[in-house]
């Protein structure tokens, strides 16, 4: 509604044209602004499916901080399934997610949290009276309809813990059983401000600019060697003899080297990251984690997975 | 005429849980709890060097992380003959006591209360199939309030965990033989800050509202009501070997207390979706009768 409109709206509602009392300016006023306050809250419509991961993801997404949870959940994202966070429940929740696959299909982003069983029966969603949908199925259903398809955590992204050997549930990637582009968010579990920061990159700006593993440079440009505090001491050949000391932890495992994430700047919860804390950064981001990373506190140079 | 109910998913809790019910003639004959995810820790462990115990298991579960990886640690110093400091010891149950509170704010808040309290009809709460809501109005305005406000200090009972540990969940320096970071002056001070929040919080709300719940739903403790058997294995580990807990382990069964035996505990897999082969469990999703990855004690 233009300015003048408004004005004139206002004018023939006044108290002081007889009959039309103020009570009919409020019920015109007040469908107004809830119509230009829909129009001003653009959130990114998520759905956010859960298949064989920990849940650390969404445990560390609860401790984003500015935006904290609760901001998060309200101004940036409309979150229309989640198997953590909803309140309905059985075939309510299955309603609401039919509901939102429909009228949202084509504009909802799919936070996948886990990988996928190709081994179906490994891993089931849910069970409707039509019987079991399995991870597979559910990915494939909602992935097909979605706008953009975020893997969220290493598992989703690579494999992960999920498909360590021996694998037997035959986990793999959300995008090997899709046949589109997916944004791969990883790390186990992911940091709470690359996920939250690449929502907020789809709301503002869509789509990120992405590495060859397809996750968001924005936090997976560099390694964490390049940008590592103890990076001197690497350097000048000065290697921690034990967990706890100050020295380069490349000598207890370090992979910093052949990982790319943020870490040393990021940090977690704003405090701390695992070479601060005097032991090795494991690679959590990495699409081999953890069978790359294992035997941990070993050099990179001895392990035999190298 | 029986009648069989799928309640899937069950929601809020960290994991994938359905419910099958079976009705006759009123009443419930079966009630199978079905964990539809299968994990597979026991088999990724094996071939690999037991010092990744401790990061790795921690890696079975988002919200209770650290528990894992106690265990882990606890473990490893007995098979390499660790001798723990006092002070050693009480920062890693710092560490624990800190993902615990995390733990059991979110699990009040975020996973059970949406069971007894109305939540406004917005994503993520559309739809709430609330059945027996009780509160009066202004209650249950002030605890959904309260949701919010559990946000900021289960956040800061990680951020504990995280300043002494290098991240959370999936802490680094709760590790064989000690702790790998020192409680200097600096981290203590801010501890005790986060905490003095999380304190005012479970006095002022948690408690209070815990209260008002088993109030408002006294008849819901006369629901199941199994025999008061009931076990402590331990908590807190304190001594050089660990071999003090600062909750002592125990049995009551009725008025009776004891010691745990803890060689009477056993895992078993009659109703998962487990079998035996050579003496090693093996994923068995045909098994005829079983209902669930989830195994029982
Ligand atoms: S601690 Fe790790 S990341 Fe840092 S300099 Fe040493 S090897 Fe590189």
């Amino acid at each position: 509604m233009k300015r003048n409109e408004f004005i004139n709206l206002c004018q023939n509602y006044s108290p002081y044209q007889g009959n039309k009392g103020h009570s009919s300016l409020t019920h015109k006023i007040l469908a107004e602004v809830s119509s230009y306050h829909d129009s001003q809250t653009e959130k990114l419509p998520v759905i956010w499916l859960e298949t064989n991961c920990s849940c650390d993801n969404n445990i560390s997404i609860m401790n984003t901080t500015y935006p904290y949870l609760d901001r998060f959940l309200e101004e940036t994202i409309d979150l229309l399934y989640s198997n953590t966070f909803m309140a309905a429940q059985g075939q309510d929740a299955v309603n609401n997610l039919k509901a939102a696959a429909n009228k949202k299909a084509g504009q909802f982003t799919l936070v996948v949290e886990g990988a996928i069983p190709l081994q179906e029966e490994y891993n089931v969603v849910f069970i409707t009276s039509q019987g079991e949908v399995s991870a597979l199925e559910a990915v494939k259903w909602l992935g097909g309809l979605a706008k953009y398809v975020v893997a969220l955590g290493t598992c989703a992204s690579f494999g992960g813990p999920s498909a360590a050997r021996p694998n037997l549930s035959q986990s793999v990637a959300v995008s090997e059983v899709l046949d589109r582009e997916v944004i791969n968010v990883s790390g186990c579990p992911v940091n709470a401000d690359w996920f939250v920061g690449t929502l907020a990159h789809l709301l503002m700006y869509g789509r990120p600019e992405l590495d060859n593993r397809n996750r968001p440079t924005l936090f997976y440009g560099y390694t964490i060697h390049r940008h590592c505090q103890r990076r001197s001491y690497f350097d000048n050949g000065n290697f921690a003899e034990n967990l706890g000391e100050i020295e380069c932890m490349f000598s207890q495992g370090c992979v910093g080297p052949k990982t790319r994430a943020d870490c040393p700047y990021r940090k977690w919860i704003n405090v701390n990251w695992p070479v601060e804390a005097n032991t090795p950064c494991i690679g959590c981001t990495n699409p081999d984690f953890p069978d790359g990373s294992t035997p941990f506190f070993t050099p990179l140079s001895e392990n035999s997975n190298e | 005429m029986s009648q069989t109910i799928n309640f899937s998913p069950v929601t809020r809790l960290s994991g994938l849980l359905s419910v099958k019910v079976v009705i006759d003639d009123g009443w419930i004959k079966e009630a199978n709890a079905k964990g539809t995810m299968f994990r597979g820790y026991e088999k990724i462990m094996q071939g690999r060097k037991v010092t990744d115990a401790v990061y790795l298991t921690q890696r079975v579960c988002g919200i209770c992380s650290l528990a894992h990886g106690a265990v882990g640690s606890y473990l490893l110093d007995e098979l390499y003959g660790s001798t723990l400091s006092q002070r050693a010891q009480y920062l890693r149950n710092i560490m624990l006591v800190a993902d615990f509170l995390q733990n059991h704010i979110r699990h009040f808040y975020f996973f059970s209360l949406p069971d007894f309290v109305e939540f406004p009809n917005r994503p993520p709460w559309q739809n709430q199939n609330l059945v027996d809501g009780r509160l009066k109005p202004k209650d249950n305005q002030r605890l959904v309030g309260h949701y919010f406000d559990a946000v900021k200090v289960a956040q800061e009972a990680h951020e504990i965990l995280a300043l002494f540990g290098g991240k959370a969940p999936h802490q680094h320096s709760f590790v064989q033989g000690g702790v790998a970071v020192a409680p200097t002056a600096d981290k203590i001070n801010r501890a005790q800050a986060l905490l003095a929040n999380i304190l005012q919080f479970i006095r002022e709300k948690l408690i209070p509202d815990t209260e008002l719940l088993a109030q408002v739903y006294n008849d819901y403790f006369k629901i199941g009501v199994t025999p008061k058997r009931l076990i402590s294995c331990g908590l807190f580990k304190f001594g050089e070997q660990n071999q003090d807990d600062f909750w002592p382990r125990g049995v009551i069964n009725g008025r009776q207390f004891a010691q745990p035996d803890v060689d009477k505990i056993e895992e078993t897999v009659a109703n998962s979706w487990f079998e035996e082969e050579d003496g090693q469990l093996e994923p068995a999703p045909d098994k005829p009768g079983a209902y669930s990855w989830t195994k029982s004690v």
